[in-house]
């Protein structure tokens, strides 16, 4: 039986943009080899420099937290600015003591990326204050409205579950969004919205992955499987997913399934995929659930060839269970184990440290961090000619963005979705390169465009 | 049938699983008399009376209402056709007050038609005699059994001889034809019981058929004019109170462990 | 063939045993105590949670046997005893609304304790599988150990049963003790400490279901709570009474599991049926529950009359009419005026829309006696028509709701009111999942599924001020109609049906009319509630909004148990219901301190009024009366249970002549 449909919808929400993993990894000898290039481009200050506040340059981007005032006067009643304030708030879904939220720590890292930008006196002199809200998974509406009600300039950093929700709300009352991510194509969709990573998108595909799976494995992709969860968010993310990589890659789905949440029983299926003799397996669905059935798998035996949690966050449980060892994962933002080559990764956190939060990195963390990059990247561009107006324009000026070389390059000013991908491999309870060897694989040919529209 | 009684139980056997509650129980009710039915414990008093207004249908048997059989009538049919009842583990709504209780019985029996047979007594002035509102019905109910005084009372915080008045009061509101009681008089004090007794006597004479189930066996053998004897469920005697009390076996199973000392 | 021996015997055989556990725990304690336990699942949760800090690596790390003897034999026992003796034993004879109402409250507290002592934090908790990797073949299934204990264990807990019941006094005394726990006394046995067995074999039942459930499960609270759900349909087979039913009652639900599973994969379909398929077999066993509840007859102890015990007071229509207009007043004053945050005047809003769903349980439940936890979910279809039809679409959606109300009630016209309840909880269940939920069945309603559907709100009274006093101005109107329902014809029908259906009977009162009339009546009032809660959401509308389990934190579920604190018995009552169940999440919300305790609130409450299902309001107002003027005290009819014919102890003869008589079946 299905239970409480929302607490997968959150983990869902991780089909999006990988999440998830503590930091906690120390930077592996191997991965000291790899030539620590943050992203490509950044050439100069060697990889080992240190970043703070004071630094002009932040990896790849210049640093927009300043406190050089700006000329000329500030236009008058625009919500959230005065002369040497600029109000921001963050909606997320925070801790909740019944479910394991992937969202956790954005809020965090919006205080960090607060606390960084302050120290370097702020975007043109203005102190960045923060209201935070929590959208406690069924209420993005309520933070919605709450933030709509205060006098704020933007909503930064923002990530929630559900949000699909509150929507409407926030395009009512004007408020720009610069969100961690999207969870849902609505959320894509809807107007003045940017996220830094742009990934979700009704009709746009990244075949990236699939493709080069299909080169690593052209046997095991002929007979593939997908297992989502049969909740509205998840099931169109698996059917876009067969709908990609079937045209882009020349998979073949033997099994496509949808599964009722919290459905325990996989005998049934781990016997069709015996029978239809599965290689290449992938699932959309919470980890504990992907967890159980490759645990059955192991149990009954199959071998598969690939293992492709895909989206899926990476997170202690994933490392702890020999089921799901030579897993392959996809990332959106650096590995954690490269921290000590990024300078701006590293420059998080030092700064999640230094907020006690420490053991609250995550990648949606980082992605939330970069749009507060981006944001102020923007703000600090319009000098004192601050409206809402202007920062759209500004931010769809904004075709190119790694956050200093947080994660692989996008386009967020056109909201592009991404064409790059990340492999990451999990061994031995540590998640390792696989592809490719330094940076990430892109190729705007990798973008794939569908007839139908997958929409959530 | 002109002559057929008021009601007929005919064989009615009632089984619970592998007990017989109702053995082969055959009786008559007549209009216009107060007929006794006694017995010790668990003798099939109640299962009679669930039979006869059908809350629980017989094994076996028929159930004759005029002469006709009503035996697979639904119980709320049977009280649109004039039977009223009480209980002997009270069944009053307690939530509402005592008048409410006997009102809503009055404004049911009219919207069922109930209202063709005359008031179980006498309303008002003889002016509107015959079509009184269910008001006033209610009032000069409560009025003539002594109850004019808890009108507003809540049924479930009345003491059980006031209740069991109550119930009355309610199933006269029905304006029923037969009027079952089913230990009425327990609770009551002794004048109660003595304005009780004239009551029912009062009623049986405005031509009402009474079954009186009671515990207090000299005032069943002081009113009824005809006598039911049950144990175990089946009939062991019936007649008058004479003949009853004068049978030896009613005398061996029964009445022998109570003096009867009032018996005419 | 081979595949269809795997599908039906094999896989079946496999997927029945955590089912039969289940439900033979609700069995055992619903038999001996007539109490049906809604927080079964959540106690085999709390020992799962205990299973886990004693043997997770994470955790103690003890060795697994000493887990399981610790958390069957020690911990799952002394939790039944304590339950037993702080509620279970006050709860008998009482209502079943108040059993229903303080073991949902016992669900709620348990679930607020597991969250309060095993935060979920960032990860996830996993139980090992009892011999984890190991595993043995069978017609080339590959069967794991825990899947084999788990049979082993049906078994013995079958066995077990059986020779307790039959073969020690102390089972024969259980089974008596279902009667009347006097008549139990009469005769020798002690009912109190039948109950405590009983109690401490539920719960350790309850936690060997939950041990064996886990490994299968993200160990989170709600998560195991809600599966257990599966076993009522289970139970239900053996209409809460026969345990060898209730195995069979196992393997149907698995069996169709299966048949769910097999004609997908193995059936060529074409897309939407496939998914139409899917859909349903995520709600097979509602639909189990549903089907089982509405095949079977009515069981004889059903006629024994309900113990309802709510004092109903007389509502005086000036007083509440006083009421009315002081929250009117008030309601516009907070309009008009910035005393009250917008954030909280939204907050206050649902409220009075989610008190006229209260109203309308006011109606049935408080008036009529009769119990619907279907009322939210009946709601949300005025919302859908509201979302579909614009404003006026109100009225259609309260037609509407009453007729599906009054539909729901059909099957339901002769059950007692735990059927009852498990009934409208199953249809609840069952519009959320296949209706509102995302399903292929009802492909336009997926923005109601994801919560991002809109309302508009009438013309004139467009701004959120407006909006904000007609809510007000509607609750007062619906609470004065009801008032003056209650105060006439139909309200002294409603009472006379709650107090004593065979009375009603004996006055001519045909009940399948009333009782018709007051669930659609009753429904029409939801209706009227959920439209409006949609229209002053006016945006992300949805499922959450009208979902009895789903929706983050057992949604629906606290709308019983809050009406019931505030008092379901009365219109003022309905009102600080309301007031609480969106005041107690706000304090939470303000005052981080406040936050647990408030979480924990809804669950004691209900507990703590078990006793009392009057509401917060009547109780008040009763300590005013009494302190004014000490009322008579009219003692009680003793009642002296009848006589068995026996020789004053329950002999066998004696206990199956009274499991005949109760339509009792043990399985002899």
């Amino acid at each position: 039986m299905r239970r409480v449909a929302l607490f997968t919808l959150c983990l869902f929400a991780l089909v999006v943009t990988a999440c998830g993993s503590r930091s906690d990894t120390e930077a592996s000898p191997d991965n000291a080899e790899v030539e620590g290039e943050g992203s490509s481009g950044e050439d100069d200050g060697g990889s080992d420099a240190a970043v703070g506040p004071d630094s002009t340059e932040l990896g790849t981007i210049a640093n927009p937290c300043s406190d050089d005032a700006p000329e000329g006067e500030l236009a008058a009643d625009v919500p959230g600015v005065t002369e040497d304030t600029i109000r921001i708030g963050v909606i997320s879904d925070k801790e909740n003591p019944a479910v394991p939220l992937p969202t956790v720590g954005i809020e965090e890292s919006m205080k960090a990326f607060v606390e960084f930008c302050n120290e370097a006196g702020g975007i043109n002199g203005r102190q960045i204050e923060l209201s935070t809200y929590d959208s406690m998974i069924a209420r993005t509406e309520e933070a919605t409205q709450a933030a709509c009600r205060d006098d704020l300039f933007a909503l930064v950093g923002t990530g929630s579950v559900q949000d699909q929700q509150g929507v409407g709300t926030r395009e009512e009352c004007g408020l720009v969004e610069v969100g961690a991510y999207s969870a849902t194509t609505s959320r894509t969709e809807s107007e003045n919205f940017f996220a830094p990573v742009p990934g979700l998108s009704a009709t746009e595909f990244n075949s990236g992955p699939c493709q080069w799976i299909a080169e690593e494995y052209p046997e095991a992709v002929t007979s593939a499987m997908m297992v989502y969860t049969d909740l509205p968010a998840a099931s169109v993310r698996g059917q876009q997913i067969v709908d990609g990589c079937e045209a882009e890659a020349g998979f073949d789905f033997v099994i496509e399934q949808a599964m009722a949440f919290g459905d325990t029983d996989f005998s049934s299926l781990v016997q069709e995929m015996k029978d239809e003799e599965v290689k290449y397996f992938t699932m959309v669905s919470a980890t504990t659930e992907t967890l159980a059935l490759l645990e059955e798998i192991r149990t009954q035996g199959i071998e598969l060839e690939v293992i492709d949690l895909g989206q899926q966050y990476y997170d202690d449980t994933l490392g702890a269970s020999p089921a799901a060892d030579g897993a392959l994962v996809l990332t959106n933002t650096a590995p954690f184990s490269e921290a000590e080559e990024n300078p701006v990764l590293g420059l998080y956190l030092q700064y999640m440290e230094n907020v006690d939060a420490a053991d609250r990195a995550t990648t949606l963390g980082v992605q939330a961090f970069s749009a507060g990059l981006l944001w102020a990247t923007a703000v600090d561009a319009l000098g004192n000619d601050i409206t809402r107006e202007d920062l759209v324009t500004e931010l769809e000026g904004i075709t190119e963005w790694d956050g200093g070389g947080l994660h692989m390059p996008a386009n967020p000013g056109e909201g592009i979705p991404i064409s790059c991908f990340l492999y990451l491999e999990l061994e031995g309870g540590e998640f390792t390169r696989e592809h490719p060897e330094e940076d990430y694989d892109c190729d705007d040919a990798y973008l794939y465009t569908s007839d139908e529209r997958f929409e959530s | 049938m002109p002559d057929a009684p008021l009601l007929e139980l005919r064989d009615v056997v009632v089984r619970f699983g592998g007990n017989v509650a109702v053995d082969r129980a055959s009786m008559a009710i007549e209009s216009g008399r107060i007929t006794g039915l006694i017995g010790p414990n668990g003798a099939g008093k109640t299962t009679a009376f669930n039979v006869i207004t059908g809350l629980q249908r017989p094994s076996s048997g028929l159930v004759l209402w005029d002469g006709t059989d009503i035996s697979r009538v639904s119980a709320p049919r049977r009280a649109r056709l004039g039977m009223g009842r009480t209980f002997q583990r009270l069944e009053l709504f307690g939530s509402l007050s005592v008048a409410e209780n006997v009102l809503l019985a009055c404004e049911l029996c009219r919207r069922q038609g109930g209202d063709a047979r005359p008031p179980a007594i006498t309303v008002g002035g003889e002016a509107d005699r015959g079509a009184p509102g269910a008001v006033a019905e209610t009032a000069a109910l409560l009025e003539h059994l002594g109850l004019g005084d808890v009108a507003a009372t809540r049924a479930e915080d009345l003491p059980t001889g006031l209740a069991r008045l109550v119930e009355l009061a309610r199933a006269l509101a029905t304006r029923p034809r037969l009027l079952l009681l089913d230990e009425p008089a327990s609770g009551l004090d002794e004048s109660e019981t003595a304005r009780f007794a004239g009551l029912l006597e009062e009623l049986a004479g405005r031509g009402l058929g009474v079954l009186l189930v009671e515990h207090d066996v000299p005032l069943v053998m002081r009113l009824a004019s005809l006598v039911y004897v049950l144990d175990l469920g089946a009939v062991l005697a019936h007649g008058t109170p004479a003949e009853v009390q004068a049978d030896q076996r009613v005398v061996d199973a029964y009445l022998g462990a109570a003096p009867v000392s009032e018996a005419p | 063939m081979e595949e269809l021996f795997r599908y039906f015997v094999v896989f079946a055989i496999l997927a029945a045993p955590t089912y039969a556990i289940a439900a033979s725990g609700l069995v055992v304690t619903y038999t001996t105590t007539g109490i049906f336990n809604f927080a079964h699942g959540a106690i085999g949760m709390i020992i799962a949670f205990c299973y886990w800090q004693i043997t997770s690596s994470a955790a103690w790390d003890l060795p697994v046997p000493i887990g399981l003897v610790l958390c069957l034999l020690v911990i799952a026992p002394a939790l039944g005893w304590l339950l037993d003796r702080l509620l279970m034993r006050r709860l008998a004879g009482a209502s079943t609304i108040t059993t229903i109402v303080a073991t949902i409250g016992l669900l709620f507290a348990l679930v607020s304790l597991a969250d309060l002592i095993w935060p979920s934090g960032t990860g996830v908790r996993s139980v090992e599988k009892l011999f984890a990797g190991s595993t043995f073949e069978v017609v080339g299934v590959t069967v794991e150990y825990h899947d084999a204990v788990a049979l082993g264990a049906a078994i013995a807990v079958a066995v077990g049963l059986r020779a307790l019941l039959f073969g020690t006094r102390l089972g024969t005394a259980m089974r008596a003790v279902v009667d009347s726990r006097e008549l139990a006394a009469l005769n020798g046995a002690d009912p109190n400490r039948v109950s405590s067995v009983a109690w401490m074999l539920g719960c350790s039942l309850a936690g060997l279901a939950g041990i064996l459930l886990a490994p299968d499960l993200t160990l989170t609270s709600i998560a195991l709570t809600l599966v257990v759900i599966q076993a009522y349909a289970v139970a239900m087979v053996g209409r809460l009474r026969s345990l060898p039913l209730t195995f069979l009652g196992a393997l149907i639900l698995a069996e169709v599991n299966s048949l769910f599973d097999y004609i997908p994969l193995k059936v060529e379909l074409s897309g939407t049926v496939d998914q139409a398929f899917s859909d349903l077999g995520s709600a097979t066993p509602i639909l189990m529950l549903l089907v089982v509840l509405v095949v079977m007859r009515q069981d004889k102890a059903a006629l024994r009359p309900e113990n309802i015990r709510f004092r109903v007071p007389r509502p005086s229509m000036s007083r509440v009419a006083a009421t009315m207009g002081g929250l009117i007043a008030v309601c516009a004053l907070i309009s008009v005026t910035d005393i009250v945050s917008a954030n909280t005047v939204d907050e206050l809003g649902k409220g009075l829309a989610l008190g006229i769903v209260i109203l309308s349980l006011v109606l049935l439940t408080g008036w009529a006696g009769q119990v619907s936890l279907a009322q939210l979910a009946l709601s949300g279809i005025a919302a859908l028509a509201v979302w579909k039809m614009g404003p006026y679409g109100l009225l259609v959606g309260v037609v509407v709701t009453a007729v599906v109300g009054a539909v729901v009630a059909l099957p339901a016209l002769r059950m007692r009111s735990l059927y009852l309840a498990l009934t409208t909880m199953a249809f609840a269940l069952l519009l959320e999942r296949v209706v509102y939920g995302n399903n292929t069945l009802f492909p336009e309603f997926l923005p109601f599924a994801t919560g991002s559907a809109s309302a508009e709100r009438f013309a004139l009274i467009e701004s959120d001020e407006a909006f904000f006093v007609f809510l007000a101005v509607v609750f007062g109107a619906v609470a004065l109609g009801l008032t003056a329902i209650r105060n006439g014809h139909f309200g002294r029908r409603l009472a006379a049906m709650k107090d004593s259906p065979s009375a009603c009977a004996t006055l001519g009162l045909d009940l399948t009319v009333t009782k018709l009339q007051v669930f659609a009546l009753s429904a029409a009032i939801a209706g009227l509630g959920g439209g409006l809660l949609a229209m002053w959401k006016s945006s992300s509308v949805g499922l959450t909004d009208y979902a009895l389990l789903e929706g983050g934190a057992l949604a629906g579920l606290p709308l019983v148990l809050v009406a019931v604190i505030g008092g379901i018995t009365s219109v003022t009552g309905a009102l600080l219901g309301a007031v609480l169940l969106v005041g107690m999440p706000m304090f939470g919300r303000w005052y981080g301190a406040l936050r647990t305790p408030m979480s924990l609130a809804p669950g004691l409450a209900g507990i703590g009024l078990a006793q009392n299902p009057d509401g917060v309001v009547r109780q008040v107002g009763e300590a005013i009366e009494e302190a004014r003027a000490r009322a008579d005290v009219v003692a009680e009819p003793f009642e002296t249970p009848e006589t068995l014919g026996t020789d004053g102890r329950i002999g066998a003869a004696d206990a199956s002549r009274l499991d005949d008589e109760l339509g009792l079946s043990w399985g002899r």
